[in-house]
């Protein structure tokens, strides 16, 4: 609503979001952390290429009379070597993070992916039809909320993992895990949103028109859900990055020689007090991606619902 | 009580230019610019306009509750010779609820939910004064019996949920008068009720009025319970003052377009049936961006009345007549008595 | 109010019905999946054909799966004889299995884990309490200040950094960092309370760290929140009103309002941790429930896994009827509700 006078150009919510959000300095500095912790993942071949390291093992840097942990300070680092060596095979940790963020990211993002999927379908329903669907929608959620979820996750890698010994299977087990437990946040506040938006005059004024139930969620609540959804994603990746490096840690995710950021930090678990720096890298690394994330989500949420700041 | 209230050394409460802005990130909104009106012991004055004209912030800054918030306040309040805006906290603190007391709209969410009724206004009294919890059940328990609320004894230890919207209001009442304080400033304070809990909450507050004292500043948009309550009346637009006037004085002789505009989207019981309300066209103006000319004249049907096209280019001051009325327009002396429309 | 009490205790058990329905699914699932003998998942033991078929006699292999479920479920309240085709062990109620790789009644092992993670969780809930409730008021109070943006800042790493990332490099620094910070040259040892309170206690100490930190990140950033919205509602601006001092507009009139939902997260919180603090038990090797979850899991002991994530599940829904019962307590509209 802009005044009479007021030489205003009427501008879409998303627009001042977007225009909101570019004024936020931490999160346009947390989204170009990000997007270069992404890019140096996607690009991991080329830039240990181009860093002459790669993934193989190098026994010649490991010493013989300190049972295999790497020769000199700081975990073997050298100009060959920045971050220093893995112990016990050697292999480099700069190409094995860069590797294991493919891994990280992978899982995490295919994690997010699926809760928001099941939690939208689930919160739509609920929220949209009420009555018993709401209430078996609903105390499925609740359910699903006082479960062991840890427990449960580990006794159905545990139990899927044994199907076979690739880390793709794994991995795909991972997504489907961790994704499926984180389901029920997603959906409990897609329901609030949706209960919200139904007593909204435009939703009645389509239902007045006739609209059938799928053109009023398809065309009427779903575009509205937009930037809660948008925020909620944001939100979930980094609790989804903590699930991965909790399960890889516990040695149930990635196994060796595969490798992702919670699989290094389980490896690093036993040896850390002798090498610090072979845990410092990766645990520096999913602290600050989920950091940025967590900044970035803060400042989406900001922006999309100025008030809440 | 008339409105004599041109001797500061009279009133109670004289504000003058008082001026309270909000910085946002789209610029500077003026919620009240430049306003200045007098309260008298023991007088009802209203503050009409619409939502947006600032007539609730004026209530607040006069509280100096805009002090937490972003708000810039400035000009003068003077509350019995003391200047509210430059007051340390401390004093002000002293004079809330003691002096100068507020009842809010919305009952239920200005009562804390989880303390009981009885509590929250002892608490009220409790604070500026020093006495045992006993006697300030005593007390407490005095006022909800005179505000009218059944059973005070029992009633005490309930909590607000448990209360109808007009007895929420009572106890309101009862809390901000537990103290006998000297202005109540009472914001809204029927909107949220039925109408026929309006009436009765309206006649507590003159009975209070009478019974204790205190002046009341009656804040509201709606003019018939200026006419039914208040002594004399300041109409708001856009942060202006833009008439003012004895309640009589304003309903014989309106003299500001605004005024006649809201006299005529106001239902009367000796209308016509077939005259119909009439609402005034378009928006209040963004306080952002205010029009240099009158804040009035995008919806006023007047302006063609005043040459030169002024009502566009030059902002009308407020300008006094001798009997205590003042209006914001530039329309002649002459043209306010007459113009207005005769049917509504 | 009984009414709604006893529902409320439907509901818990429901949920407890379900966890067990979906665990003993999951381990039936895992020999069909693996091709690994049944009895081994009950035993432990790469037993014999004549074993393996005596402890199928014995657990009912071939009777329907609702059976042999039901079997179990009964057990925890009859008591049951149980076999690992060797050794016969009579198995009094309530139990709750018996671990043929620990010749051992789960019961009796959940009762010597249970007091570790019980000290665990309640020594931390304190620490994360007191730390992430005042610095999240006194944020709200002072918002904008320095201590508000530190505290921002603080409590977003808080959450951002893994529990037993922290753990590493507490135990790290402690056991094995500069000399003036080396507190535990000998290793972070868990002794029971009752065999040396001051050992229990220096123990205790950096896995409390590790959770309140996180925790404490948490609740800071949500009392901040809640307490900047709570100051914004009209019965805060009454209490201002009211010429009521600072002190106790936000401590009597500010601070109550944020109480119930802050005591529901810590209901829930710690009914969830009861069940096990499985990352931090298993990077100090404390002997609780979340490390003899874990191991049983990894060295597949079903009856141990069954029976911790029964007690886990009945710790989180008892946590829950805790927490709905309190939030009665502490908001009298919900109390005249019932």
């Amino acid at each position: 609503m802009t005044g009479t006078q007021a030489p205003q150009v009427a501008r879409s919510p998303a627009r001042l979001a977007w225009r909101r959000l570019r004024r936020d300095r931490v999160a346009v500095a947390s989204a170009v952390v990000l997007a270069v912790i992404v890019a140096l993942s996607a690009a991991a071949p080329a830039v240990c290429a181009l860093l002459g390291i790669d993934t193989e093992r190098h026994i010649e840097l490991l010493s013989l009379d300190n049972v295999g942990f790497p020769e000199g300070a700081f975990g073997g680092m050298s100009a060959d070597h920045p971050l220093g060596v893995e112990p016990k095979t050697g292999r480099d940790l700069l190409a094995l993070l860069l590797y294991g963020s493919r891994t990280s990211l992978l899982i995490a993002l295919g994690a997010t992916a699926l809760s928001v999927v099941l939690g939208v379908a689930f919160g739509l329903c609920a929220g949209y039809f009420r009555g018993w669907v709401d209430s078996v929608l609903s105390r499925t959620m609740d359910v699903l909320l006082a479960f062991p979820v840890l427990l449960f996750s580990i006794a159905l890698l545990v139990v899927l993992g044994s199907m076979g010994n690739g880390n793709g299977l794994r991995t795909l087990v991972l997504i489907l895990v961790i994704g499926f437990f984180g389901f029920p946040y997603v959906g409990r506040l897609v329901r609030g949103q949706v209960i919200a938006l139904r007593q909204r005059e435009f939703v009645e004024a389509a239902r007045a028109l006739g609209a059938s139930d799928r053109r009023i969620l398809g065309t009427e609540i779903l575009p509205n859900l937009v930037s809660p959804i948008l925020v909620v994603a944001t939100l979930t990746i980094p609790t989804r990055i903590l699930a991965e490096a909790a399960l890889s840690f516990l040695g149930v995710g990635i196994q060796p020689p595969g490798t992702s950021w919670g699989q290094l930090l389980g490896s690093a678990s036993h040896v850390f007090t002798v090498t610090p720096t072979y845990m410092l890298f990766p645990g520096l690394t999913v602290v600050v991606t989920v950091l940025a994330c967590n900044l970035l989500g803060d400042g989406l949420r900001d922006a999309f619902d100025p008030k809440t700041n | 009580m008339p409105a004599e209230t041109t001797l500061p050394g009279d009133s109670l409460l004289s504000v003058r230019d008082l001026r309270v802005q909000f910085p946002t990130d789209d610029g500077i909104v003026r919620s009240v610019d430049g306003l200045s009106f007098d309260v008298a012991p023991g007088e009802i004055v209203g503050v009409v306009g619409e939502s947006g004209s600032g007539k609730s912030v004026t209530g607040q800054a006069i509280l100096g509750l805009l002090r937490r918030t972003r708000a810039r306040v400035t000009g003068e309040i003077r509350f019995d010779g003391r200047d509210l805006v430059a007051a340390p906290e401390a004093e002000l603190r002293r004079l809330r609820g003691a002096e100068l007391a507020m009842v809010f709209q919305d009952p239920l969410s200005a009562l804390h939910p989880y303390y009981t009724v009885g509590s929250q206004v002892s608490e009220a009294y409790r604070v500026h004064n020093r006495v045992s919890k006993r006697a300030a059940r005593e007390r407490a328990t005095q006022m909800l019996d005179r505000v009218g609320i059944p059973e005070p004894h029992r009633r005490y230890d309930a909590y607000p949920h448990e209360f109808s919207g007009g007895m929420r209001q009572r106890v309101m009442i009862a809390m901000a008068l537990v103290c006998t304080p000297r202005l109540l400033i009472a914001d809204e304070p029927t909107t949220a009720l039925d109408v026929t809990v309006q009436a009765q909450i309206l006649e507590l507050l003159k009975d209070l009025r009478d019974e204790f004292g205190s002046a009341v500043l009656l804040v509201t948009h709606d003019l018939g319970v200026v006419a039914e309550t208040c002594d004399s009346v300041v109409v708001m637009y856009a942060g202006q003052c833009v008439e003012q006037a004895g309640v009589e004085d304003l309903f014989a002789r309106p003299q500001a377009p605004y005024t006649w505009g809201l006299l005529g989207s106001m239902p009367r019981v000796d209308q016509d049936r077939r005259d119909r309300l009439a609402p005034i066209g378009g928006q209040p103006p963004s306080l952002l961006a205010m029009p240099p000319g009158c804040a009035f004249e995008p919806r006023c049907g007047y302006h063609e009345e005043v040459p030169d096209g002024r009502c566009r280019t030059e902002r009308p001051a407020l300008v006094h007549s001798g009997d205590g009325h003042s209006v914001r327009c530039h329309l002649t002396t002459g043209q306010r008595l007459t113009l207005r429309p005769v049917t509504s | 109010m009984l009414r709604y009490l006893l529902g409320r205790i439907a509901g818990a058990l429901t949920v407890v019905v379900v966890v067990s329905v979906v665990t003993f699914a999951i381990f039936q699932l895992a020999p069909r999946l693996t091709g690994a003998n049944m009895a081994f998942y009950y035993t432990g033991k790469a037993t014999s054909e004549a074993q393996a078929a005596a402890v199928a006699q014995k657990f009912g292999f071939d009777k329907p799966l609702p059976e042999q479920y039901w079997t179990f479920m009964s057990g925890i309240v009859a008591g049951r004889d149980l076999s690992d085709g060797v050794t016969e062990v009579e198995c009094p109620a309530p139990c709750l299995g018996y671990s043929f790789r620990q010749n051992r009644p789960v019961l009796e092992m959940i009762g010597e884990a249970f007091p570790v993670t019980l000290g665990l969780t309640l020594g931390a809930a304190v620490l994360w309490l007191l730390f992430g409730v005042a610095a999240g008021v006194l944020s709200a109070v002072r918002r904008g200040s320095v201590f508000d943006r530190l505290a921002t800042v603080v409590s977003l790493i808080g959450v951002s950094v893994p529990e037993f990332f922290t753990g590493m490099l507490l135990i790290y620094l402690l056991t094995s960092g500069p000399a003036w910070l080396r507190l535990y040259p000998d290793g972070i040892n868990y002794v029971p309370l009752t065999e040396d309170p001051v050992g229990w206690f220096a123990a205790m100490v950096p896995p409390w760290i590790c959770l309140a930190l996180l925790f404490a990140a948490l609740y800071a950033r949500l009392t901040r929140a809640t307490m900047l919205e709570t100051m914004n509602e009209d019965y805060v601006r009454t209490a201002w009103a009211k010429g009521l001092p600072p002190r106790t507009v936000v401590g009597r009139h500010g601070l109550r309002a944020v109480l119930p939902p802050i005591v529901t997260l810590v209901g829930l919180d710690v009914g969830a941790l009861l069940g096990g603090v499985v990352l931090i038990e298993t990077l100090f090797s404390f002997p609780g429930l979340g490390r003899l979850a874990y191991r049983a899991i990894t060295s597949q002991d079903l009856p141990v896994i069954m029976g911790v994530t029964i007690v886990g599940a009945l710790l989180i829904v008892f946590a829950n009827l805790v927490v709905d019962l309190l939030y009665g307590v502490l908001d009298p509209r919900v109390r005249n509700a019932r």
